[in-house]
This record gives C-alpha cells, sequence and structure tokens, in this order.
C-alpha cells in the first residue's frame, strides 16, 4: 500500500473515532482506547498482523501484543517492547508507528522484504496502560504507576493521599513554599529553574519543594500515598529493590510483570528484545570487563553467584550493536544512563538470558552554550524533594536535564512548555508564600507529536537492521565410507547471523532451548556412536561453527533426514544418503 | 471436558463421604473403648473425631480429616482452601481458634505448613495432629483453651498436593519429586517430563539398578546381603551401581533425565530469588509456582499472622534463616527470640538440633522461611523432621541426614522385619542388559515408621504451641488522668506486652516493610491537643507527634516489655483508648 493513501486512512478513522486523545494540549498521543483501534486498525490492514491480549492491568485494561508472521512456526522473532515506564508515551507511538513501517516493508518484494519475511516479529506497544491513562485524565499527571492499591504510607488507608491540582489549571507541576527551613533556591543563571542550596558555597535555601498538591491525610507529608500502585519497570526480579515506593511487593507481583513474563517465558523464539526506558545499553554500551579467572581447587565446585554485569563476550556484541544504532538512528548527545533497579531490559538479559537492546525514545536535544558556565550548578543533583515516590520518573542530574530541555524549548519557541511560578493560596501553608509552576507534565520526556512519525521511522530503519543481525544456523554435511557398510557422518553447524544464537549468560539460563541436531535414519541403519538428539550450547556469531559426527552402520543408499537448529534460528533440514 | 471433570469430582465426594462413614463407625467403638480405659496423658480422652496417627494421608484423605474436623467442632474449626494447585487440587486450610471470642483474623496467629517438597510428607500429619489436638482439647486442658481464645492458628497441612498424590501413588523413590507438577523441560530438548523413572518391576518404588562386573567396584555387604558396599582399594568388587530404576525414554544417551517437575518449591520465594543458574530449581521468578503463590498471596493478606513454622524432613533439625551468609537483614533483638524458641525446640524434640540455614547446613537463595522473616517480619522455624537418633536412640551427629545406610537396613530388619528393603530381582533391562533392582522402598528413611510416627506429630505440634503462646498478647497495663489546670487534663496510658514475641519485629521496624502499631485516644468531646510516647517517664523525656496526635505511631511494644503514651487533652472525658497492632491483636479500654 501506498504511504500516502494509508495515512490518509488512517487520519479518516481517527477522525471517525477520534482515536487520540489530547493532554496537555497535544495531540498525536493515544490513550488506551485509541491505542486499542489504532492497533486494530492496523491489524485490519495488514492480514500478518495478529492480536493478542496478554492479560489484563489492575485497571483491566488489556496488555497488547501483536504478532508480526506469516504462520510459519520457525522463525526467529525480534520482540518490540514500548511503555515499560509508566510515563514514556512516547514509546508506545514509536512501537506503533514501527509496527506499521516495518509490515510495509514486509510485503515489497526487494531484499529486505525477503529477509524481513524470514523473521518473526512481536510489538508489545504499551505494557502498563494504567500509568500512562494519567496522561489523559483531569489532571493531566506523570504517572508510572499501575493502579494496585497501595498503602504506600503504611498508615492502614489506601491511596488517600495523592497529587491535586491546586490552581484548577488541569495540570500536576511542583510547588515551592517558602520556608526558611527549605533546602532549595532558585537557580543562579535560569532563575525560574530550582536546585538544591551547596552550603559549602555559603548558599542558603529558602524553598521546600513538593510535587503539587494537599497534605490530604494530614500527615505532615504531601502526595505520598497516591491511587496505586507499582512502577512495571521496577518490578522485574534482576537488582530489584524491596520496601520502595513503587517497586510492589515482590518481583513480578503484578498482573502486567507477569504477563510480560510469561510472554517472554512461552516464545523461545524470541531472540532479542528492544524496549525502551531510561536504563539505555545503546547510547551506553556496558564496560567491557574482563572478569579475573577464579583459581579453583581441584575436585572443588564453584559455589555460583549471581551475575551483576553484563559478560565481556556480550558486552562486546552489545557494543557493536550500539554502533550501529548510532549509524543508523544518527541521534547525539544522549543524557547520562540510568541504573535500572528491577527494570525490564537489565531482566531480559540477566535473568531471561536473551539479548536486550534499550535507549530512550527521545531527549531534548542538546543546543551547546557559547557562554561559559559556573561548573557547579549544571552538575549538582537537584531533584525536587517529594516525601512519595518520584512521580516525575526523572532521576539524577535533574537540573542539568532541565536545562537542556529550558534551552531546547528557547531555541524552538516552546517556552510555554514551561508554566511560570504563580501564588496560590495553600491551606496547609496559612502562613506561607506559596507558588505552583514547572514544566507541563510530559514536556520532559515526550516529543512533540509532530517529531514521532519521524522518530518511529528511524527506530523502524533499526528493527530492520537488527533483524539482520539475528542468529541464522546453515548446514553441511560429509559421509565418509570406512567400510562397504560403515559410514561416519559429519554435520557441520555454522551461524551465518552477527548474533550469537544465545549470549554467553544465556547458556547459563535453563530456559533458553540449544541447537539441536537430530538423525532420523532410514530403519535399517544402526547408529554404532553418537545419539540421535545431539546437543550444541551456543553456536557464536559471524560464522561460529561446531560439528558432530556420527557413525553408521547400514546399506549403501540408505537416507538419513537430519534436523539442524534452535528456536532463535530457523531450522535447516538436509537427506544424506550413504555412499 | 467438563462432564468428565464434575464425574472426577463427584467420585472424589463419594470417596470423601464413604471415608467419613467408615470413621463414624470407627467412633462409636472408639468411644466404648475410652469408657473402659484409663486417660493416657496427652492424648484427647473423648475425641469427636478418632482419627489414627500412623499412617500417611493423601490429599483425599487429607480433606475427609479436614471436612471431619470442622464438622465436629463448628466454633473451633474452619475448613478452607487457599486456591488451586496446577492440577486443580484445592490447597487445604484448617482455620482454628475459639471462635467465640474473635475472629481469626483480628488475632495474633501462627502459620503452619507441610510438604512444601512433595516427596516430604509427614509435616501434612504434624499439621493435622495440631489442628486435630487443639480442637479436641479445648476444654479439658486449660492451657489450650486459654491459647485458642487469645491465638489463631491458620494450618495448612499440604501446600504441594499434587505431588504429595504423586509421590504416594505413582512409583516413587525416598527422594522424588520433590517439585511440584508443573511441567518443565530440564534437558534443553523442547519436550517436557518425556523421560522420567520407570518402574521396571511394577512394585511401585523406584528402587537402584546394578549389573554384575567383575571389576565393579561395589561389593555385597557380608552383614547385610541386601546393602553395597564399596570395595576397598586392593579388593575386588562385582557389582557396578546403575542409575535409578529407569530407561531412556527419549533416546538421547541419558536415563531419567526429566521427570515430573522439576524445580524446588523451596527456592522460588521473593526474598533473596536467584535465577537457575545460581539456584538450581528456583523457577522462572519468583512465585511462578502457582501453589506458592497461592501461599504468599495468603500471608500478605493476613498480616496478623506474626508466627510460621514449615516442615520437611528429615534430619532432626530446627532451622532459622539466613539462608545467605551475605545476609545482614537478621536483627541481633529479632535473633534473641529465635534462639529462645530454638532452644526450647530442642528440649522439646530429642535428637533436634537448633541450627542456622546457611551457617550450619547449607546456602539457601529464595527459601521460604527467608520470605516469612526477611519481608513479612514474621519469627519462622522449618523442620527437618524425622532423625535417625529414632533408630536406636543413641546420639551420633555425622549420621547424616537420613542416617547411616547400615542403620536404615539394621532397623529395616530389627523392627520393620525386612517390610522397607525391595530385594535385589533379576531384570532384563532394553538399555543394560540383564541387570537386578533392589534397595530401599519410597516410605522407608526419611518418613517416621508408624508406632514413631504419633510421637514426631505430637512433640513437634508442641513445640508450635508454645511458640504460638508466645506471639504478642497486648493488655492495658493502666490508666491515669490528672488534671494540668483549667480545662486541660494529662491522660497516661501503659500497654504491656505479656509474652515473649514484641508486637512488631526489629526486622520490620528496620525496613518499614509493616504498618506502625497505632495508639488511639477518642474523645466525647474535646480535643487532643498533644500526644507523646513517653521514653523515661523520670527523666521527661518524651517524644512528640506532631501530626494526628490522637493517633501515634508506635513501632512496637516489645516482648514481656511496655510502652507508655501520653495526651494532652481538652475536657473531662471520657476517652476511648484503642490500641491497634496488625500483629499484636487490639485492646480497647474506656477511661474515664
Amino acid at each position: 500500500m501506498n504511504i500516502p493513501i494509508q495515512k490518509a486512512f488512517l487520519s479518516l478513522l481517527i477522525a471517525v473515532h477520534g482515536a487520540t486523545a489530547s493532554f496537555a494540549g497535544q495531540t498525536g498521543y493515544h490513550d488506551f482506547k485509541g491505542l486499542t483501534r489504532a492497533i486494530h486498525s492496523l491489524a485490519g490492514e495488514f492480514r500478518e498482523l495478529r492480536v493478542e491480549s496478554l492479560g489484563k492491568s489492575h485497571a483491566g485494561l488489556d496488555i497488547w501484543a501483536v504478532s508480526l508472521t506469516d504462520g510459519k512456526t520457525e522463525n526467529p522473532a525480534l520482540c518490540i517492547i514500548g511503555g515499560a515506564e509508566g510515563s514514556d508515551l512516547a514509546s508506545t507511538e514509536i512501537t506503533l508507528s514501527m509496527m506499521r513501517h516495518i509490515a510495509e516493508k514486509r510485503m515489497g518484494s526487494d531484499s529486505t522484504a525477503l529477509r524481513l519475511k524470514q523473521i518473526r516479529f512481536y510489538f508489545l506497544p504499551r505494557i502498563n496502560p494504567d500509568a500512562a491513562e494519567s496522561a489523559f485524565g483531569k489532571p493531566v499527571r506523570e504517572n508510572v504507576l499501575n493502579t494496585r492499591p497501595l498503602d504506600l504510607d503504611a498508615d492502614g488507608v489506601k491511596g488517600e493521599d495523592g497529587c491535586d491540582d491546586l490552581n484548577g489549571d488541569g495540570l500536576i507541576t511542583t510547588m515551592r513554599i517558602e520556608d526558611p527551613e527549605g533546602e532549595y533556591m532558585q537557580d543562579t543563571l535560569y532563575p525560574h529553574l530550582m536546585r538544591k542550596a551547596l552550603p559549602e558555597r555559603g548558599e542558603k535555601g529558602r524553598y521546600k519543594m513538593f510535587s503539587e498538591g494537599l497534605d490530604n491525610d494530614k500527615d505532615g507529608l504531601f502526595n505520598e500515598d497516591p491511587k496505586g500502585g507499582v512502577n512495571i519497570n521496577r518490578n522485574f526480579s534482576f537488582n530489584y529493590r524491596f520496601f520502595q515506593a513503587g517497586s510492589g511487593p515482590h518481583p513480578v507481583s503484578e498482573p502486567e510483570s507477569r504477563a510480560v513474563a510469561d510472554f517472554l517465558f512461552s516464545h523461545p523464539d524470541i531472540a532479542a528484545v528492544l524496549s525502551f526506558g531510561p536504563p539505555d545499553n545503546l547510547n551506553h554500551p556496558p564496560e567491557i570487563k574482563e572478569a579475573p579467572e577464579q583459581a579453583l581447587k581441584p575436585g572443588m565446585e564453584e559455589e555460583p553467584q549471581p551475575v551483576t554485569a553484563v559478560l565481556p563476550e556480550d558486552a562486546k556484541i552489545i557494543a557493536a550493536v550500539s554502533g550501529s544504532f548510532a549509524k543508523t538512528c544518527g541521534f547525539r548527545d544522549p543524557p547520562p544512563c540510568e541504573k535500572g533497579e528491577g527494570c525490564l531490559a537489565d531482566w531480559i538479559y540477566f535473568h531471561l538470558g536473551r539479548w536486550s537492546f534499550s535507549t530512550r525514545p527521545w531527549w531534548p536535544p542538546l543546543i551547546r552554550d557559547p557562554e561559559p558556565q559556573p561548573p557547579d550548578s549544571s552538575t549538582s543533583p537537584g531533584k525536587p524533594k517529594t516525601d512519595g515516590p518520584d512521580e516525575k520518573g526523572r532521576k539524577e542530574d535533574t537540573l542539568a536535564y532541565e536545562k537542556r530541555l529550558w534551552k531546547w524549548m528557547e531555541k524552538t519557541g516552546r517556552t510555554d512548555q514551561f508554566i511560570p511560578w504563580t501564588p496560590v493560596k495553600h491551606p496547609d501553608f496559612p502562613d506561607q508564600k506559596a507558588k505552583t509552576g514547572g514544566f507541563r507534565p510530559f514536556s520532559a520526556t515526550c516529543p512533540p507529536p509532530d517529531s514521532l512519525e519521524g522518530l518511529g521511522l528511524k527506530f523502524a530503519e533499526f528493527a530492520v537492521k537488527l533483524a539482520s543481525l539475528l542468529p541464522r544456523i546453515s548446514i553441511r554435511t560429509k559421509i565418509e565410507k570406512l567400510q562397504d557398510s560403515v559410514f561416519r557422518l559429519t554435520v557441520y553447524l555454522t551461524n551465518e547471523g552477527f548474533l550469537p544464537t544465545c549470549t554467553a549468560l544465556g547458556k547459563k539460563v535453563q530456559w533458553n532451548r540449544k541447537v539441536l541436531t537430530e538423525l532420523k535414519p532410514d530403519p535399517a541403519v544402526r547408529i554404532a556412536s553418537g545419539q540421535i538428539h545431539e546437543q550444541i550450547e551456543c553456536l557464536k556469531g559471524s560464522g561460529g561453527t561446531a560439528s558432530r559426527s556420527w557413525i553408521l552402520t547400514g546399506p549403501t543408499g540408505s537416507r538419513i533426514a537430519l534436523r539442524a537448529g534452535c528456536p532463535v534460528s530457523a531450522t535447516a533440514e538436509e537427506i544424506v544418503v550413504l555412499k | 471436558m467438563r462432564k468428565k471433570m464434575n464425574l472426577a469430582a463427584g467420585k472424589r465426594m463419594c470417596r470423601v463421604l464413604a471415608i467419613s462413614l467408615l470413621y463414624a463407625g470407627a467412633l462409636l467403638r472408639a468411644e466404648d473403648m475410652t469408657a473402659s480405659a484409663l486417660k493416657a496423658m496427652g492424648a484427647p480422652h473423648h475425641p469427636k473425631t478418632e482419627i489414627a496417627w500412623n499412617r500417611y494421608y493423601d490429599t483425599e484423605g487429607i480433606a475427609g480429616i479436614c471436612a471431619r474436623l470442622a464438622k465436629a467442632h463448628p466454633n473451633l474449626v474452619r475448613f478452607g482452601s487457599i486456591g488451586k494447585s496446577v492440577q486443580g487440587r484445592d490447597i487445604p486450610l484448617l482455620t482454628v481458634t475459639d471462635f467465640t471470642t474473635g475472629d481469626a483474623d483480628e488475632k495474633p496467629a501462627m502459620y503452619i505448613d507441610g510438604n512444601i517438597h512433595s516427596n516430604e510428607i509427614q509435616g501434612a500429619e504434624v499439621a493435622l495432629y495440631t489442628a486435630w489436638y487443639l480442637a479436641e482439647s479445648r476444654g479439658q486442658v486449660e492451657w489450650i483453651t486459654g491459647l485458642l481464645k487469645e491465638k489463631a492458628f491458620y494450618i495448612l497441612p499440604t501446600i504441594n498436593p499434587d505431588a504429595r498424590d504423586h509421590f504416594m501413588h505413582e512409583p516413587n523413590m525416598p527422594h522424588s519429586p520433590r517439585s511440584g507438577l508443573l511441567p518443565r523441560d530440564d534437558d534443553g530438548d523442547g519436550l517436557m517430563d518425556e523421560d522420567g523413572f520407570d518402574d521396571l518391576d511394577g512394585d511401585g518404588n523406584i528402587v537402584m539398578m546394578r549389573k554384575l562386573n567383575p571389576s565393579g567396584r561395589w561389593k555385597d555387604d557380608p552383614d547385610d546381603p541386601r546393602l553395597m558396599i564399596e570395595c576397598r582399594e586392593d579388593e575386588t568388587g562385582n557389582y557396578d551401581f546403575l542409575e535409578w530404576e529407569g530407561l531412556d525414554n527419549d533416546g538421547d544417551g541419558r536415563i531419567n533425565e526429566d521427570g515430573p517437575g522439576y524445580y524446588d518449591p523451596n527456592r522460588n520465594w521473593a526474598w533473596n530469588w536467584q535465577p537457575s543458574y545460581v539456584e538450581s530449581g528456583s523457577d522462572q521468578y519468583p512465585f511462578s509456582i502457582p501453589e506458592n503463590r497461592a501461599v504468599a498471596d495468603f500471608v500478605m493478606a493476613h498480616p496478623n499472622i506474626s508466627g510460621a513454622q514449615s516442615y520437611h524432613n528429615s534430619g532432626g533439625l530446627i532451622l532459622r534463616g539466613p539462608g545467605q551468609t551475605s545476609d545482614d537483614s537478621y536483627d541481633p533483638a529479632d535473633v534473641r527470640i529465635y534462639d529462645f524458641l530454638g532452644k526450647l525446640g530442642e528440649e522439646m524434640l530429642p535428637g533436634y538440633r537448633y541450627i542456622v540455614l546457611e551457617k550450619d547446613m547449607y546456602p539457601v537463595w529464595g527459601g521460604e522461611l527467608d520470605w516469612f522473616y526477611c519481608v513479612q517480619g514474621v519469627f519462622t522455624f522449618t523442620n527437618e523432621l524425622w532423625t535417625s537418633f529414632d533408630y536406636f536412640r543413641k546420639k551420633d551427629e555425622s549420621s547424616g541426614w537420613f542416617g547411616r545406610r547400615r542403620e536404615n537396613y539394621r532397623f529395616d530388619k530389627l523392627l520393620l522385619f525386612g517390610e522397607g528393603v525391595v530385594p535385589w530381582t533379576k531384570y532384563r533391562h532394553p538399555q543394560y542388559g540383564d541387570i537386578e533392582i533392589g534397595g530401599l522402598k519410597k516410605a522407608w528413611t526419611r518418613t517416621a515408621p508408624s508406632f514413631l510416627l504419633e510421637e514426631m506429630c505430637h512433640r513437634n505440634a508442641a513445640f508450635t504451641l508454645f511458640h504460638a503462646h508466645h506471639l504478642p498478647l497486648l493488655r492495658v497495663d493502666s490508666a491515669s488522668v490528672s488534671s494540668l489546670g483549667g480545662n486541660l487534663r494529662q491522660v497516661d496510658v501503659i500497654i504491656r506486652n505479656m509474652r515473649v514475641l514484641p508486637s512488631r519485629s526489629a526486622r520490620e521496624i528496620n525496613v518499614k516493610s509493616t504498618m506502625p502499631d497505632f495508639a488511639m485516644l477518642k474523645p466525647v468531646s474535646g480535643k487532643i491537643v498533644a500526644g507523646f510516647i513517653v521514653e523515661d517517664p523520670y527523666l521527661n523525656l518524651v517524644r512528640e507527634q506532631k501530626y494526628r496526635p490522637d493517633r501515634l505511631a508506635v513501632d512496637r511494644v516489645p516482648g514481656m516489655g511496655m510502652v507508655r503514651l501520653r495526651w494532652l487533652a481538652e475536657g473531662k472525658g471520657p476517652w476511648r483508648f484503642i490500641y491497634e497492632s496488625k500483629k499484636g491483636g487490639r485492646v480497647e479500654k474506656v477511661i474515664e
């Protein structure tokens, strides 16, 4: 189908169904209903797209999974997961857009299309739909938590102190209270941005900072017990942190995280997953650290310990893919990488044992400053102090990020995305000056809607590139006649793809299937050595090989059917004749 | 499909009914018998439910006993289910308390489970015995009557019912299945559970296979030829030990490498969980196993659980965590309480040792007892039931968990008259050729023989009853009102804990994993001006709670200790004082 017509078709759909909703005056992002319609209308357009619900969120919203396949069972697969970080709306749109671009590219007859037909794709555009709905409600608020009722402040009441829209502008921003005990001050260079005062520089704080709201339960804390919940991107079992607001009662406690985990466990064909979030190995590939060899006493068994860093063999591969990402997409100046806690992307590598690639979907481009800046002020941690969970979903170097954001807004004429500090009457601070203001919700994490299409196209290009790197096993056979009816059959397996059939870490993981070579000889053939099933742990990429051989006895002309492969690579078949 | 299931359920019902009728008959006879008998100390004299404690019950048998107990003691025992197993069996729950004195969920509660490892069956009998003994002794033993007023018991005789039945009704050895029955691919060939044991001789036991070999390194024991012993370095033997009884079902050159399951349900708990390359059998993620998840959900929904016991076998051990030395979650204040109870257990359970899992046994990631304590803050023991000390009641600490092999056979010869061993029998094996099959039966070495089972049940039950006794018991020690002039009064309340366990463990306080206790003062009129926790009444060291002074958050009432509370209040009262503790219960008093 040609693109303009399809676009017209889509916009017609949107017009009819109102498929996109708006938040903070921005259209172009989908709420749950809109997303559902968009997915189904795409599936109606491309018959190889199949929609399935992996389960329901706490609020009863489906976690959609879309597969793109011609129905052949033995293709390796690439899985793309959006919206793990609940407030990340952009990656959902990008995933949707990738779905369309890849389905389209696949329909052609060029070499890319042919290659894509040998790959199965899975798309999970939004795995925390509850959190994303906060963008479309009133007031608009950035939220990373699902709607599981929890008592985050342990006072016996669930969800009784969330944010409140004090000034009635329909947005949850931040508030600052003038208070001699406050630790915050206005930044010297950009006085509308707030940062922590640095006593070592003789600075004294003047403000307390909170997210916008009341102390609804009168316990002295603000917005510390919102309705919800659990951050799905803190709820996976690798580097999971107990007892944190948002991490949930235990790893994989939520229907959302469980649906995703069960989906991935039950799809051994998925060789690699591309997901989105602040943990970012595509722009910040892991350090290649060779672990020192540990000498074991003879006869001693090693007590296995948890693996906490990417294994060097894998880090080298990830670095190469990262290079390919930079080349394909050309994104520049990525913000610093955040270390994940219980996050999806790390879990896929460390506990599921598959290839995991992750990046933020977008960040404000860096506008380089001609004039020098005081060195400290732009790097000091300036995370606004809220007593509740970090609903902004942003962490280190908040001030540096805000400065970058502001300068980009200035340059592109979007300064209206910053709500100026405005006095507000605050019942909890009757005798103090209170003001609300700050960046509009989502303005720091979601790109302007008109840039989504371009991003989707770039990521689709990268996905096509990634698909071309998946393992591909080929076989070569050799028959040696040792005597009249005695033969040696040797099977050589080669991985023609770039990615090894398994990560170095994945070799240890019992859920990854090994490369299996199966023999089905004619009944007259006896196997004198070797088994009818032979397993190979892993085939390295870029032509990595392994071989197995059998001694067979039987009449000349007997046939042996051979199959070799593993779920992350298409199966190779051959019939050999003893001669 | 549905019809078939209903039919099966109907059949099961009929069997339960038949069992109940059978026991109703036995009950009459039992009453005749107790009428002309001297009551032995320990046993309830005229039990409403007569139960034989010299055998092991399958899940239907357990359900039958639970149903009878609940029917005979409607004010003491309730029978329910916490969820379904993989194969759709109910995971049975008995709630035991004196329901006439309050709801179970509002009393400090003791949690007891058995049989998480499916072959470690006797925990179910100990757990059932506990429920039975409590119900039948109420009104006869004063201490028990009091205990049932104060405390509640959640008793889950088996939390692995599918594989319990598999152990009993399918061919197994003493160590299998251990896992539950969620199908898993253990050998990486994409097929699940396709190469387990095979009961070659059809006797219901999986035993060893041996093969004559003139250069074998094993030989018959001259004292008991049923037993094989290893040759000395300079000796010639005549046998090879092969595998456990089985075939290469999937033709991959390996025997018994992908049986039912396989995972270890006691490595699948959320605290310190690690993937299977670190802890074998931990399965896919914490609580990926439905039975464990049902237990965890039940426990999280019952914050009144403050003590817990799980039963395993064997070795005669009273275990506490941590499962890893690197885990410093066990607070010294809590460890003192563990030690107090553990040493009591050693005294009550001759041949049992109270030890720390990692330090004294082996390291465990993702064990049940660590989740209970480290996340829920619950004081938890795991008992390894049955000890080789009971063979000949000789202290022998190096005899291992299952006793020395010679002792297994000696005991069998002298006290079981050969019943526990399958003698070597010839068999023609498709892979190995002519072999012999023989060895210890599945119900011997890890499970107590009939005549020692009742003793094991009683002693272990008694240990958990003391644990339950020492769960917190809160009382208002004193309340006084003094005038501060004008309309202002000072209200002083002392709340005391009469038992050894605190109303919240130090662990919960350290990690803030649970709600604090709340001390509330509700005026009829006038307001509460200020509220304090008094740290030292003599030096007037008090801690003010600035917000909500009428509802003071208290860390805990320590074991055998007290907390002093103070309010400044308007008016003359009266005030209603309420102390609410999830684990310690609720007390109220009107203060005039």
